[in-house]
């Protein structure tokens, strides 16, 4: 990892992903205020099963109420992430106001990726057994 | 030779000239960055200091000046301080951390990229016409898919291909709308006036059926969403590619080929009926073609990436289902 300043020709992702999940923030809570249908899952219709990602419409109706402990406890990873993607916003909002140098990843040797992509792995498999159990 | 250069009003150095090439291909320091050397009168921006250095390349279709050397990633002229050589290609400073990347995550030195891509011919727009441009390149993806990615630019910005899906995807997705409205939505309005009138829950946008102001509501929410959607969906493609370790490019390059194969296959929903069914098949078959020419990465490694999400849910169901079976069937077995 390392902090620097952004190149000339290079994409500032900072302002992209913060436009796009600012964006993306507008839409959810226009759909919710407007009360429109969810859409459905063709794994659960099919199988009866919640799907990996099943729970997270819920995950963010209940955000939007300001019920965090449901919003976990319906999609663990997916509050997870939304947490994520707030923090991420805020780096990028703090960076672009201040004009800071950006984080950016270094290339890591093969096999640090391969346990990352376990671990990932590992996360969505654990996380979908989680909503299996409770029956989301 | 030494340099001196000024950071944050304070003056740094000295600095050999290899050192003054690594800050600015780390984006430390710029063109505009004042330096100054002995022999100098005054602090000069780099740019004018060192005018073959300050991220300069020659133009396309200009002769490079002398001395300057190929860089094998991105096709443009460096001078040979800004040049660093990996498995015996030429490689520009500012080009080595993908490279890097690229190797350490699938052991072999990514192929030179830029040297026969060209721009498709929705980035000829201005040359060839509005109409032509979206015809041809949407024509090249859906029938020459191989053809097209293979010979297309991996790199030229995000706005092109944005604009070219927004285009699409709004036109497609305003004429299924347009479809919806004639012979969808007076059934779903039936449906839901009797849910209605017998108590059940309707959503709130349906009390009344479905009218003018559903249908606005509808049509905002489709562009909105079209804005959205190839951002994330490419971002979550790329994530994939990442995860199989076949991410050869980087996210430009998958947003690209997401926007221009996803928006080719956004005009098939123009044609009646079937529209939409082959739409949602072939432009996830473009998808796969396009991410294998671009991050030249195998069919199956592009197929995984593209299907990952679905997979992962089918695979998981399919040992979940074996497993379940297989204690059924002890539990049940004769004594």
């Amino acid at each position: 990892m390392s902090w620097r300043r952004l190149r000339a020709d290079e994409i500032d992702h900072e302002l992209l992903w913060l436009s796009v999940s600012l964006g993306a923030l507008l839409v959810a809570w226009l759909w919710v205020r407007l009360g429109l249908p969810g859409p459905p899952c063709p794994f659960h219709e099919i199988t009866g099963w919640a799907c990996p990602g099943c729970g997270a419409t819920r995950c963010v109706r209940f955000v939007f109420r300001g019920a965090l402990v449901p919003a976990f406890l319906v999609n663990p990873l997916a509050f997870t992430a939304f947490v994520g993607i707030a923090l991420f916003d805020l780096y990028a909002a703090a960076v672009l106001a201040l004009r800071l140098p950006r984080w950016r990843l270094e290339p890591v040797p093969v096999r640090v990726s391969g346990a990352l992509r376990l671990g990932c792995a590992g996360l969505v498999v654990g996380n979908w057994l989680w909503l299996l159990s409770t029956g989301v | 030779m030494n340099w001196y250069y000024e950071k944050a009003g304070q003056r740094q150095g000295p600095v050999p000239e290899a050192e003054l090439d690594r800050l600015l291909a780390s984006g430390e320091i710029n063109a505009t960055t004042l330096v100054w050397s002995e022999g100098m009168a005054n602090w000069t921006p780099l740019a004018q200091a060192r005018p073959t250095s300050a991220g300069q390349t020659a133009a396309p279709g200009e002769a490079p000046p002398p001395g300057w050397i190929r860089c094998t990633a991105t096709g443009k002229y460096f001078p040979p301080s800004e040049i660093v050589y990996i498995d015996g290609k030429a490689y520009s400073a500012a080009a080595k951390p993908a490279v890097l990347q690229g190797v350490m995550q699938s052991g072999v030195v990514p192929p030179g990229l830029s040297e026969e891509r060209t721009a498709p011919a929705w980035e000829r727009r201005e040359q060839i016409g509005f109409v032509r441009a979206i015809w041809e390149t949407a024509k090249g993806a859906l029938f020459e898919p191989s053809k097209t990615f293979r010979e297309m630019k991996r790199t030229g910005g995000l706005g092109a291909p944005y604009f070219f899906y927004l285009i699409c995807g709004v036109a497609g997705s305003l004429f299924m709308l347009a479809l919806l409205m004639m012979f969808v939505f007076p059934m779903i309005a039936t449906i839901m006036n009797e849910a209605a009138k017998s108590g059940q829950k309707v959503p709130a946008i349906f009390t009344g059926g479905i009218g003018v102001i559903v249908v606005i509501v509808y049509a905002v929410m489709i562009v909105a969403m079209q804005a959205i959607v190839p951002f994330v969906a490419s971002g979550i493609l790329h994530l994939c590619l990442v995860m199989i370790g076949a991410a050869r490019q980087p996210f430009e390059t998958t947003f690209r080929t997401w926007c221009y194969a996803h928006g080719s296959g956004m005009l098939l929903m123009l044609i009646p009926v079937c529209g939409w069914a082959v739409a949602g098949v072939w432009a996830i078959v473009v998808s796969c073609i396009g991410l294998a020419r671009a991050h030249e990465i195998t069919t199956g490694k592009a197929v995984l990436a593209v299907l990952l999400p679905i997979g992962v849910c089918c695979l998981l169901d399919i040992g979940l289902q074996i497993v379940l079976m297989g204690i059924g069937s002890m539990q049940h077995a004769p004594r």
